[in-house]
This record gives C-alpha cells, structure tokens and sequence, in this order.
C-alpha cells in the first residue's frame, strides 16, 4: 500500500510538472490542490484526527465547565449533555473534528497561485485556528440548544442551527482568502470628478 | 521542486495544529488516557469481562420512573464505536434490584430493533460472573459477535455489560450509522443516545474549491487588464 501510494505521489508531482511547463496554471491549481488534498487523506488524517478531535472535546468542554452545561471527556473525544432525565452523548468522530475542512483549506491555499510564501503561512495558520474555533462554536451552539430545550431539538441544532453557523464562518473564510481580494483589485472603468467639477463648468 | 516546498509547507501547517493539541491535555490535571493503543477503532476501551472498572470514569444517566416517588434509579450508559456499541447498567440499590434483559430497543438511525440479553439456555444468574447471550427478540436468533455478562453480588444490586457489533444494525454500511438510542420500558422511559454530529465535510472543501476557483479566475482577469 505504501509503494502505491509513493508512486502515486510521484507521477501527481510528475503530472504537475508538465502542467506547469506547459504554463497550464489553472490545472495545475485544480490538480495540485485535490491531489494534495487527497494525498493527506491518505497519509496523514488517520494521525491528526485523533488529537484533533480531542482538541475539540476538550475546548468545547471548557465552555461547558464554566457554564455547567455540559461536560467533556475529551480521552474519548466525547460531549456529555444532561437535559433533566435525558441525556446525550456527543462523538466528535472525524467528520466532526474539522479534520478534513483543514486539510480542504490547506491544500487549496498552497496551490492558489497568489500570495507569497509568508502570506501563505501566516494565512493558513490563521485559517486552521478560524475552522477550529468555528466548530467549537457550532458545537457549544448545539450543546446549548440541547440543554435548554432537550434531545427533541438535537436534529434541527445539529443539521440545520449548527451548520448554518459553521458553514457561514467557512464560506466567509474561503471568501476572504481566496475572492474578496481579487474583486477589490478589479478595475470598474476610468473616470475623474477634475474635469467635470463646478469651478470647471 | 517548487511542488515539493509547497507539500512541505503544507504538511507543516497541518503539523502545526497538531501540536497546538496537546497544551489542551496538558492544562488539564486530570491523568490523560490514551486510545487503546492496538486498535484505532476502539475509542472507548471497553471490555466485556464482568469487570465494570472500565465503565468508572464514563457519564451515565438515572434510569427512574417520575411515578417512583422513593428515589430508586437505575444508571445507564450507552457507548459506541467503530466497530460495536456497548451498554452498561446498574441497578438501583433499593426497590427493583434484579436483572432485566428483556425489551432492548435500539433505534439506529430511524431504524428499530429489539434486542434481549439471557444466561446461556439451561443456565440462570448465579453469584459471581455470568455470561449473557444476546438474541434478537425477533425470532431469538443469537446475534453473531455479541457478548455480555451480568455480575451479581450479595446485598449489592445486579449490574450487567454488553456489546452488540453494528453491523447486526446494518450488515453492508454499518460505519453509516450515525445516532444510536436505548431504551427499555423495564428499566425506565428515558432514552440514552449516542451520536455524531458531522459537519457534511465535502460540502465545505467544495465550496472552498468554487471560492478558489472563483478567486483565480478573477486575478487571471485582473492581470490581463
């Protein structure tokens, strides 16, 4: 498995050296950026997930300690929730962790072909602490929600309340990164308030 | 080589979240355990040997009637891994003490089965360790790779363990299954449920891919002008 997965690696490095003899930049960014998104799946996500998961259970259950809300055992990436007699118990399995909305991130930013190296770093790191504290924010939002309102509300806080928010401060991300700057340096037309001002009439 | 710097880039900002982890456990004075080293899909490290120590440190839940006004609960607890979920229930120490394998609902996923847990036929509970067979209710068909025991102890209340595989659940997409629930209507009306909460992950890189697309195509523009 590792033979296949180092050959793959090379001809993918390979591929992204003929596109970029070519000058085929578009695809090289599109190739690069999966390609590199998939190669950490396969290599390195079955390393972070665990630490990244009980990162997350145990920062989520800070908040939950000081409010008293909820309560995490973070050695088993777990979120407790105890509403009256029901209760709930919370995996923050890898789906959860925001492992993979990381490695997204990560990968698409080294391939766009804009911001120097230092941008990049400082970029990416900010944007790995952004994602994590968004997910932390979605589940203390549906933490809340199910200790106010009980396991009924579980469904709609977690697939609707919960995503909205994290989807919200994901694609805000994406859009600062990766568009917003590129819209503001585009050019609407020329035009002067000189020549057509009062005094000049 | 350019690509190789921007792997190594990326692999060290992957890293870099990795390491900022760790200060999370290390704040904490409580000791940090480890997963069950010989298998990742284990994340509980549960045993089902009629030793509960492995249960001692995990939340339960007060199993009770609202008509029992004498203030006998039951505890419970519902866990899940990878592979299994796994039950624990101790009976209250005063009222209704003893045993009760009959009736397990669990819902997974929308979908219900009934499950009961008994002493091998020809056998009864015994003081000491006894092992439990897990049938469906259904046809009392052994369910293949569950395990139990129920653990009885003079002037104490029984107490009793067991794991199901999930794929008695769901033979072909088991690692699907995202909500478990339990519930007993011998033991007591509340439910105890183990679930995820997935963030639809894909959706995210997808999008970021279309907002990166956009971003590019947008510089490209900008530069021709």
């Amino acid at each position: 498995m590792t033979i296949v997965i180092a050959v793959i690696i090379i001809v993918w490095i390979y591929i992204l050296s003929v596109l970029s003899r070519a000058n085929l930049a578009f695809f090289k960014f599109l190739l690069g950026s999966v390609g590199m998104f998939v190669i950490m799946m396969v290599t390195i996500q079955g390393y972070i997930t665990v630490p990244l998961s009980r990162a997350v259970a145990a920062s989520t259950g800070i908040i939950g300690s000081l409010t008293g809300m909820f309560y995490s055992y973070y050695q088993y990436s777990l979120i407790f929730i105890q509403h009256g007699a029901d209760s709930i118990s919370l995996y923050i399995d890898y789906e959860c962790s925001g492992v993979i909305e990381l490695m997204a991130f990560s990968a698409l930013l080294w391939f766009f072909p804009l911001y120097n190296v230092i941008e990049k770093l400082a970029i990416n790191i900010t944007g790995l602490l952004w994602i994590f504290g968004s997910n932390i924010l979605r589940l203390v939002v549906i933490c809340i929600l199910v200790y106010f309102f009980g396991n009924d509300i579980f469904f709609f806080a977690h697939a609707i309340f919960g995503r909205i928010i994290f989807y919200g401060l994901s694609i805000m991300l994406y859009f600062y990164v990766f568009t917003r700057p590129q819209i503001i340096k585009q050019k609407v037309g020329k035009f002067s308030y000189g020549l057509h001002t009062p005094e000049n009439i | 080589m350019n690509v190789i710097k921007k792997i190594a880039a990326c692999m060290f900002t992957i890293s870099f979240v990795f390491i900022l982890s760790f200060p999370v456990f290390a704040a904490s004075t409580e000791d940090v355990l480890y997963l069950s080293e010989d298998s990742a899909t284990d994340y509980v490290g549960i045993t089902i040997d009629g030793n509960y120590d492995d249960w001692a440190d995990k939340p339960h839940t007060q199993i009770q009637y609202s008509w029992d006004t004498g203030n006998n609960y039951h505890l419970g607890a519902l866990f899940r891994d990878a592979e299994y979920v796994y039950l624990h229930i101790k009976m209250s120490p005063t009222g209704y003490t003893q045993f009760n394998g009959y009736n397990y609902r669990f819902t997974t996923d929308g979908e219900v089965n009934y499950v009961l847990a008994v002493p091998p036929d020809g056998t009864s509970i015994s003081e000491g360790n006894t092992p439990l067979v897990i049938r469906r209710q259904n046809g009392y068909k052994i369910i293949d790779g569950a395990s139990g025991f129920v653990t009885r102890r003079a002037g104490q209340p029984d107490e009793w363990e067991l794991s199901i595989p999930l794929s008695f659940f769901d033979k072909n997409h088991y690692d699907r299954i995202r909500t478990i629930a339990f519930y007993c209507s011998n033991l007591g009306p509340q439910e105890l449920i183990a679930t995820g909460t997935p963030t639809l992950p894909f959706v995210i890189a997808g999008a970021g891919l279309v907002f990166a697309t956009a971003g590019y195509k947008l510089a490209k523009r900008n530069r021709k002008k």
